[in-house]
């Protein structure tokens, strides 16, 4: 349980953001450490961090939630999914990854940055999010891999 | 068949998930299950770095009873079999999605629907997680075969007509040691060394065939990060006798003719 007292107030913040249910966001806390728990023989921690691991899983079983929802709700959801760094999280001293990657989430250009937080956030497909930003889809799918591609050009070269 | 160049673009929105029951989703599938290994390193960098954008949230403060009822919850559960390779492997087929469909009324799809997209975006991580081991293992038999593969040959030699001897330390300034086969019947020696100390930059160590005063070169290696290498090199025809063999430090392409101090030597004997 070392590893719940490490991680489980990430996972709490992250499936409470992409639900905006509290209950819904508890139940996915426990539903992630569960599959940890039944898939430890499978982790390879040169793979992926474990942090990247069950923030994974856990963004997976909020995503088949949000995924239940009729598309209006999930559309009209998203106006209260508050920005990077905004609310009241960002009062809460960051850890230094984190403060590291959100500057290099800030150096992306505008639409770039909101198409690649809906695509990670919303639970929306490409299309719903392309009718989201009343763009284009090749326009939305372009966006979003300009904005992963110098993310990572970001974050590898250090020039953050 | 969709062009490598065209499956790259798709990777970091397969992993965002947001292809997720698309046609596209079907085309980073299949591609992925062949195995491709550049497409799957870069599948595992996007998943890293996706991983990291989940990560930019400050942390809540989880209330006391979740604690408990996580634990509740792994002791109830049942620890699962780890699937067999081939079924991460196995996606479902446009033909499974059709039959599935027609074979179901209008809710029964819509909730079979629902099922194998999460099925799909789990087996989605699970599969490259799989190739990427696969790819693993695969390279690993590789050298492991080239290794047997050279040991069987060193083995085959000393069965035949053979003579074996020791390199040695030049002077106690030096290190290493090797032990040389020469095979008689394929004209050749095959040089075991171990212990050498790395090769400063633009240096290799290089081989010497002695015949009385002559010298003659035979080839330059490179330990590895152990100080061991494996140098097999041709005996010239027409020489028949060599008295000595002796391993220099020399420039990284070679020279023809000794430059630097002697590393290992010995007598053929």
């Amino acid at each position: 349980m070392e590893l719940y007292d490490r991680h489980a107030g990430v996972i709490l913040a992250l499936a409470f953001r992409i639900l905006g249910s509290r209950d819904e966001a508890e139940e996915v806390v426990q539903e992630s450490f569960v599959r940890v728990w039944q898939d430890a023989a499978d982790y390879d921690a040169a793979r992926a961090g474990f942090r990247a691991w069950i923030c994974t899983i856990a963004r997976n079983r909020a995503l088949d939630l949000v995924r239940r929802r009729s598309t209006a709700d999930r559309l009209k959801g998203l106006a209260d999914v508050p920005q990077s760094g905004a609310g009241p999280e960002a009062d809460v001293s960051d850890s230094e990854d984190r403060a590291r990657i959100r500057a290099a989430m800030a150096k992306l250009a505008t639409p770039q940055r909101e198409a690649l937080e809906l695509a990670y956030w919303s639970g929306l497909t490409h299309v719903e999010i392309a009718e989201k930003l009343q763009a284009p889809l090749g326009t939305v799918k372009t966006r979003i891999l300009d904005g992963m591609r110098k993310l990572k050009s970001l974050l590898d070269g250090g020039d953050v | 068949m969709s062009s490598h160049a065209s499956v790259r673009e798709l990777l970091p929105l397969y992993v965002l998930g947001i292809l997720d029951g698309t046609p596209d989703c079907e085309i980073v599938c299949n591609h992925l299950a062949t195995g491709c290994l550049g497409c799957t390193r870069e599948l595992g960098e996007y998943a890293s770095l996706a991983a990291k954008v989940g990560e930019t949230i400050a942390p809540a403060t989880p209330p006391d009873a979740l604690r408990a009822k996580v634990e509740k919850r792994i002791a109830e559960s049942k620890r699962d079999e780890p699937a067999p390779l081939a079924k991460v492997l196995a996606f479902p087929t446009r033909e499974r999605w059709l039959l599935v469909a027609a074979a179901s009324v209008a809710a029964m799809a819509i909730l079979s629907a629902f099922y194998f997209q999460d099925s799909l975006r789990r087996e989605r991580l699970d599969s490259f997680d799989a190739n990427k081991r696969l790819v693993e293992v695969e390279s690993r038999d590789r050298h492991l075969e080239e290794e047997l593969a050279a040991d069987r040959d060193v083995l085959a030699s000393l069965a035949g007509n053979s003579k074996v001897f020791d390199l040695a330390p030049a002077s106690k300034d030096q290190q290493g040691s090797a032990r040389v086969v020469w095979d008689r019947t394929n004209r050749r020696w095959i040089v075991l060394a171990k212990d050498l100390k790395p090769l400063p930059a633009g240096k290799a160590y290089e081989l010497w065939f002695i015949a009385g005063n002559e010298k003659i070169p035979a080839g330059t290696f490179r330990p590895d990060a152990s100080g061991s290498a494996r140098h097999i090199v041709a005996v010239p025809e027409g020489l028949q006798r060599i008295d000595v063999g002796a391993v220099t430090l020399e420039p990284a392409a070679g020279v023809a003719t000794p430059t630097g101090p002697i590393v290992i030597a010995g007598k053929v004997g």
